[in-house]
């Protein structure tokens, strides 16, 4: 069982950035990232905090390279993103967090939420 | 305010079929701008009254069925700065009840008919009472929100303890404040901190000079940061929630004089002792974004949201790749929706939205279930990225939430 708290000391300790869930079909979890896994880089730049993470996503393309720890070990996936000028649909979305359980109580170690 | 594009709203009522036809027909003529409507007992004024708000009640106190004292009482619980003129030929004990209230005038029957026309501009002339009714506000941030939200000019008093503030507003902006010989933006901090009393808005007043520059958003934001700090510097957390802001209308008709006359209201409770300053807080003048803040990770910038009243959980995610980067709270977001399990909801309330494709731009959405409120806020400089907060609907103050929210989010947006 990997606790909640024990990711984020993790992703303290590395300087990452914790990954608490993926949400069902989307890029992240089809390039296998899931929860449990620090985010140490993306597109090529190290991501230390929330800040880098905007910056690091900001070029607008489609795809996104991440470096992820995992393990004891450091591996680089590719996601299929695609870069939109439009919002998402919130409502949406916050219906599918619902219905999945994201960042609900179902994280556990080997927990990709599909 | 623009009070003269809309007709004011007159409820006239008494048994005496002739004298109200009369008043009605004669006060329609002499003040067309006015909407004069009548009524013959107080059940049937009560349901005017609770179908839509009046400027203005004239009512008699001897009726069959519901009194006019009765009514008074009904409506003011409806709108609290209700103006009211009663009509009486005795001043009884049930009358007198009123006579403290600073927005009721007595007319003594029989009258002049002139005497009743000047009562009644008398009463349309008194400044409005900012807010009345149904708006509940529970801390002064949420008071200076809904004033500044309204666009309202005026002089806004707040007494604590021994203590009065003074906060000036023009068109929304807050432009001046006063507290306990500090001016400025400090003196309006100083008030934000205080956590229950009265406060009485005077609409129209103006500002005898400015000393705030920053936007009421950035002084609202700068005043739940400080509120949040001398929380972490206390020993236990202090709850904004519960605190006791009462409403007191301003007085009928001095807008202009001194200050000594303000006629407050009932006393007030104060849930427990006022903290002690401990902080030194004169180094924040500005309301500034730290600037090591901007490099803050994501668990610290949810961890701030954990203060807010009736937090359950918030977290951060990136709707492009699908990940979820933070998380804070032991609940997690966990919708009550899932819980039913009804996916068929889900679907059709998911195809409505899709089809309303809404297209300005976001600032934050609130859904509200019922036990929890849900704020979803996506960073101005990309909608994809997003912030989701639970909140429990009983112990959630809104408004702070919603600042509170604004304030983590501008500290990340880089």
């Amino acid at each position: 069982m990997f606790e909640v708290r024990a990711l984020e000391e993790l992703a303290v300790a590395l300087e990452g950035i914790a990954i608490l869930g993926v949400m069902k079909g989307s890029p992240a979890a089809l390039a296998g990232i899931r929860f449990g896994d620090v985010l140490l880089e993306v597109n090529g730049a190290r991501v230390r905090s929330w800040a880098d993470y905007v910056a690091a996503t900001a070029e607008d393309r489609d795809g996104m390279e991440a470096v992820v720890f995992r393990a004891g070990e450091q591996r680089r996936l590719v996601l299929d993103t695609h870069r939109s000028s439009e919002a998402p649909n919130y409502l949406s979305l916050a219906m599918d967090m619902a219905a999945e359980g994201l960042g609900g109580a179902r994280l556990d170690d080997d927990a990709v939420l599909s | 305010m623009g009070g003269d594009e809309e007709p004011k709203r007159v409820l006239l009522v008494d048994d005496e079929e002739p004298l109200v036809w009369s008043l009605s027909s004669r006060l329609s003529k002499a003040r067309p701008h006015f909407a004069v409507e009548t009524a013959h007992d107080g059940e049937v004024a009560l349901r005017k009254i609770q179908r839509e708000p009046y400027d203005l009640l004239v009512a008699d106190v001897r009726m069959p069925g519901m009194s006019g004292t009765e009514l008074i009482l009904e409506a003011r619980r409806l709108q609290p700065a209700l103006p009211v003129i009663i009509m009486t030929a005795y001043r009884t004990a049930d009358v007198q009840q009123f006579v403290t209230s600073s927005a009721t005038s007595f007319l003594e029957k029989p009258f002049e008919y002139e005497r009743f026309v000047q009562l009644v501009d008398e009463a349309m002339a008194r400044p409005a009472v900012g807010f009345s009714g149904a708006i509940s506000v529970q801390t002064l941030p949420d008071i200076v929100q809904l004033y500044s939200l309204s666009g309202a000019t005026g002089l806004l008093q707040v007494k604590h303890r021994g203590d009065v503030g003074q906060i000036w507003f023009e068109q929304g902006a807050v432009v001046h404040s006063s507290a306990g010989g500090v001016m400025g933006e400090e003196a309006f901090f100083d008030i934000m901190h205080w956590r229950a009393g009265e406060f009485s808005m005077r609409v129209g007043q103006a500002a005898p000079t400015r000393s705030i520059k920053a936007s009421w958003h950035e002084l609202l934001m700068e005043s739940c940061r400080r509120i949040d700090e001398r929380q972490r510097e206390d020993s236990g957390p202090i709850r904004l929630s519960g605190t006791g802001w009462t409403i007191v209308p301003p007085p009928p008709s001095d807008l202009g004089e001194g200050q000594d006359d303000f006629n407050w209201g009932s006393s007030f409770d104060e849930p427990s002792p006022e903290p002690t300053r401990t902080g030194d807080e004169s180094s924040k003048t500005q309301p500034n974004i730290d600037p090591t803040e901007t490099k803050m990770n994501i668990k610290d910038s949810l961890t701030k949201l954990n203060s807010l009243d009736g937090f359950i959980g918030a977290c951060l995610v990136d709707s492009e790749s699908g990940m979820l980067l933070g998380q804070e709270g032991g609940g997690g977001v966990n919708l009550e929706i899932a819980a039913a399990g009804n996916t068929e909801v889900v679907r059709a309330k998911r195809k409505t939205m899709q089809n309303l494709n809404l297209k300005d731009a976001i600032e934050d959405i609130l859904i509200t279930l019922g036990k929890q409120y849900h704020l979803i806020r996506p960073l101005r400089s990309r909608p994809t990225l997003f912030y989701y907060v639970a909140l429990d609907r009983q112990r959630a103050n809104l408004a702070m939430a919603r600042i509170s929210l604004a304030d983590v989010e501008k500290d990340l947006n880089v």
